[in-house]
């Protein structure tokens, strides 16, 4: 799994390097751009992390950067830093999607707790994403046979009801049956279960 | 000449010529036809002053027919044509002597009646001095009677020239006109004819018909005539006088002798009529040209705009026109004969003073003075001007861009107050982040003196506390809210151009605007102005080096292809210089020496808070061009914001 990495994006340089200082006592990874066009230029866009960009930029605004990472389906968790005056347009950039925004100048401490908690679901969004990733590739590698054995497995249906709905013997729903555990990866029918529930609940 | 008019000429020639010698004819002397008046001449004189030389061989056939014609007895031929030729040439001459010495025809002046009196009786001496001493070389006459016949013809010519020509000359244009006869009744006429004919019965039958002392009752009409209807009337009334004496000599038969001094009398009275007639004329002449110049001054006076006032040397007020009645709210009776200081308190020096009208209503005045001497007196003439709609329009136009400026200081301190939270919030994050990883750095170390950690803590408070201050003061300082409305574009780009029109022609700039009435946009007026003075400001600083024949500043408006109002902003300065051009809008960049460089930043951020955008063209050497657009409708305003913020 590659490291979660804390991009920021702001024209001033003094608060670009405190930013790294304060991230890098932490032991975070961070990257650090002068704007909005340099990030979207590197190959940051697409890596793990999470965005803290400032809202007041010459050239492409972050309102602008933001609206352009929702074009291209970007799914990073965005910190807004704001000036004092700008929490209207903070607003508007969370009703967009932003994951929070913080008023300069700001609590350390609390910056990097919200930083930690974007990071937090980033990964988890990313676990998840990853795992469900994998069950979809496994499920992929059944025969259609082995299909319809889980999903009447899963059901809740013994081998011999299973044998009696698709008009095969016993012994031929437990080969099946033993076949399709292995190709999930399950020991026992709780684990398939909860590997199956895990591809059908919503993402979030 | 029209030949028919030239005929009809010769036949009023002919006929007058002859009407005069046969009325005339009487007491012939000597069978030399020298009567006691002789006026034909008159009409030759008449003629050639009127018509000139070549009318000549006209005299003499006019002369010698009336000797066939009009007279009973003639005289010996030869003499006679020799006589008639000698009459046409010196009456013919002395008629166009008088129109080279500039005689006019009405005998206008005094000088015109002397000069046809001398130049007449020079012409008469010639003629009779000709006429006796053809007749005398003829052996007619015997040397010792001359001198008493020339005299005698002398004076018969002379009364017959005095008394026909003048006549006909003054009234020649209205001889035939029965108005001005009508208008010639009247009972003052009747009066001066009966006062003719009694003087007339006195001279010659209050006793017997001597004529001596008895003669002058006649000056009392010739008088009266002369100075009521000057010389017209006296012409008139000299040939009625001779007509009437000598048909009372014919009529009643007097004596020869009493007619022949009669005549000289008549020939004294008509030069003492004529002259005094033509001084009269002169002057009720003059009279009548200085009324009409004075009528033309008071009426030129009455209908000037302005109010004016004419004092006497004690500052009195003599005359004040309509003007005044208007400016003072009074009547010009009111006004006259107050003093000046009373009616225009105005302190020396000063142009300008506030009068109060009787209606309570005050009024600004402008007044200027002048002092003319007349005739040693010293006359004011003062002129007043109501300035109270100048000075009222200057005075809203002054509280307009007092307003407008006052908006935008304002927006200043606003700006400035938002540029400076903006740009000490960066340095102020940078300290208390800086200082948080030193904190959590020395965390993990061990033996760092607890009080270190402290003062660090202490430093981030302190950098916050700093921040807190700026928030305070931006709040303090936010500004008005936004109030849109339609607004007809050009209304405010007139009104601004308006209140900068002093700075503008200082400056010699040439202004156009190319601005539809009918382009509506939705908006703050009051914003919009405030970003037009701006820029229109900018345009006019901008434009300092430039040549003052190339100053020139072009303001249109237009709508563009997304439903937004464009206004563009060029000028023929400097340009924006290509050091600056990236940083234009933000707070602080200025190539002004006394700007502060937040103007564009905050017409920038305003244009924005109405959903509109304010950039400048890249950069030319022909000057700068800005623009902004606005949206056209509320509706329109919100969907852009919405869009621009998701």
């Amino acid at each position: 799994m590659v490291d979660s990495t804390v991009f920021v994006i702001d024209d001033d340089e003094a608060v670009r390097d405190a930013l790294c200082e304060l991230f890098a006592s932490e032991n975070i990874p961070v990257r650090a751009f002068a704007s909005a066009e340099e990030f979207l230029a590197s190959d940051a866009v697409g890596s793990p992390g999470c965005l803290i960009l400032d809202l007041m930029m010459p050239g492409m605004s972050g309102v602008d950067l933001q609206a352009e990472l929702v074009r291209r389906g970007s799914t990073i968790p965005i910190i807004i830093m704001t000036g004092q005056g700008d929490v209207p347009k903070a607003v508007t950039t969370l009703k967009a999607g932003a994951f929070d925004f913080i008023e300069k100048p700001f609590d350390p401490t609390a910056l990097l707790k919200v930083v930690n908690q974007a990071l937090n679901r980033e990964g988890r969004l990313r676990r998840r994403y990853a795992e469900r990733e994998a069950v979809e590739s496994r499920l992929a590698l059944l025969s259609p046979r082995e299909r319809q054995v889980m999903d009447l497995v899963v059901a809740g249906h013994s081998n011999k009801v299973i044998g009696t709905k698709l008009g095969i013997s016993v012994r031929t729903v437990e080969n099946h049956r033993a076949k399709l555990m292995d190709k999930m990866r399950c020991n026992n029918v709780s684990s398939l279960i909860t590997t199956i529930l895990q591809i059908k609940s919503p993402a979030a | 000449m029209p030949f028919a008019r030239a005929v009809g000429i010769a036949a009023v020639y002919l006929l007058a010529y002859w009407g005069l010698d046969w009325i005339s004819f009487i007491f012939p002397a000597k069978q030399l036809n020298i009567t006691p008046w002789n006026p034909p001449p008159a009409a030759t004189v008449v003629l050639a002053f009127l018509c000139g030389w070549r009318w000549a061989p006209m005299f003499f056939l006019a002369a010698f027919t009336s000797n066939l014609i009009a007279r009973y007895a003639p005289t010996p031929i030869m003499p006679t044509v020799i006589a008639d030729v000698a009459e046409a040439v010196i009456y013919g001459s002395a008629a166009v002597a008088l129109r080279r010495l500039g005689l006019r025809a009405d005998l206008r002046t005094f000088r015109d009646v002397m000069l046809f009196i001398g130049v007449t009786s020079l012409a008469a001496a010639l003629m009779a001095i000709s006429y006796i001493c053809t007749f005398w070389a003829f052996g007619y006459l015997e040397p010792g009677e001359l001198v008493s016949l020339i005299f005698e013809y002398w004076v018969g010519d002379m009364i017959g020239v005095t008394v026909v020509a003048p006549a006909f000359l003054v009234h020649r244009r209205h001889l035939l006109s029965w108005e001005w006869i009508a208008s010639a009744l009247s009972w003052e006429h009747l009066a001066q004819l009966g006062a003719v004919a009694l003087a007339t019965w006195i001279m010659f039958f209050w006793q017997d018909p001597v004529v001596g002392p008895l003669f002058y009752p006649l000056f009392i009409p010739l008088v009266w005539v002369a100075a009521r209807q000057g010389l017209p009337g006296t012409t008139l009334l000299l040939l009625l006088m001779q007509v009437g004496l000598m048909g009372t000599v014919e009529v009643f038969g007097i004596s020869e002798l009493v007619t022949t001094k009669l005549q000289y009398l008549m020939l004294a009275l008509s030069w003492t009529g004529l002259l005094l007639g033509a001084v009269i004329s002169e002057r009720e002449r003059a009279r009548e040209a200085t009324q009409l110049s004075e009528a033309r001054l008071k009426s030129i006076v009455e209908m000037a705009p302005d109010g004016i006032l004419i004092t006497d040397d004690r500052g009195d007020i003599e005359m004040a026109n309509r003007g005044v009645e208007d400016i003072f709210g009074t009547t010009q009776s009111a006004i006259v004969g107050r003093s000046i200081g009373g009616v225009l308190p105005i302190a020396p020096g000063d142009k300008e003073t506030v009068i109060r009208r009787p209606d309570g209503r005050e009024v600004t005045v402008e007044a200027q003075a002048a002092t003319v001497p007349i005739g040693g007196r010293t006359t004011s003439v003062i002129a007043v001007r109501d300035v109270t709609a100048r000075k009222e329009t200057e005075a809203r136009v002054r509280q307009h861009r007092d307003t407008v400026e006052q908006a935008f200081r304002g927006r200043l301190t606003e700006g400035l107050a938002g540029a400076l939270a903006h740009e000490l919030n960066q340095p102020l994050s940078a300290i208390v982040t800086y200082t948080g990883a030193a904190q959590r750095i020395l965390a993990t170390v061990a033996n760092v003196p607890a009080r270190a950690l402290e003062q660090l803590t202490k430093a981030a408070a302190q950098a916050t506390r700093a921040g807190d201050i700026i928030r305070r003061l931006r709040e303090f300082f936010q500004g008005a809210t936004l109030e849109q409305a339609p607004l007809a574009i050009s209304e405010p780009i007139r009104d601004m151009l308006g209140l900068l029109r002093d700075e503008i022609e200082r400056s010699g700039t040439k202004v156009e605007v190319h601005v539809p009435s009918t382009l509506v946009a939705s908006a703050d007026r009051l914003q919009i102005e405030q970003v037009l003075m701006n820029l229109l400001r900018n345009s006019i600083e901008a434009l300092a080096e430039t040549p003052r024949g190339r100053r020139r500043i072009v303001v249109s408006a237009a709508e563009t292809p997304e439903g937004m109002v464009e206004v563009k902003i060029a000028d023929t300065g400097r340009g924006i210089d290509p050091e600056v051009a990236e940083r234009l809008f933000d707070p602080f960049v200025t190539t002004s020496a006394t700007g502060l460089g937040l103007g564009l930043t905050i017409c920038r951020s305003m244009i924005e808070a109405h959903g509109g955008k304010l950039w400048a063209d890249r950069v030319t050497s022909e000057g700068a061009v800005l623009h902004f657009t606005l949206p056209t409708t509320a509706s329109a305003a919100t969907e852009r914001l919405d869009k621009a913020y998701g």
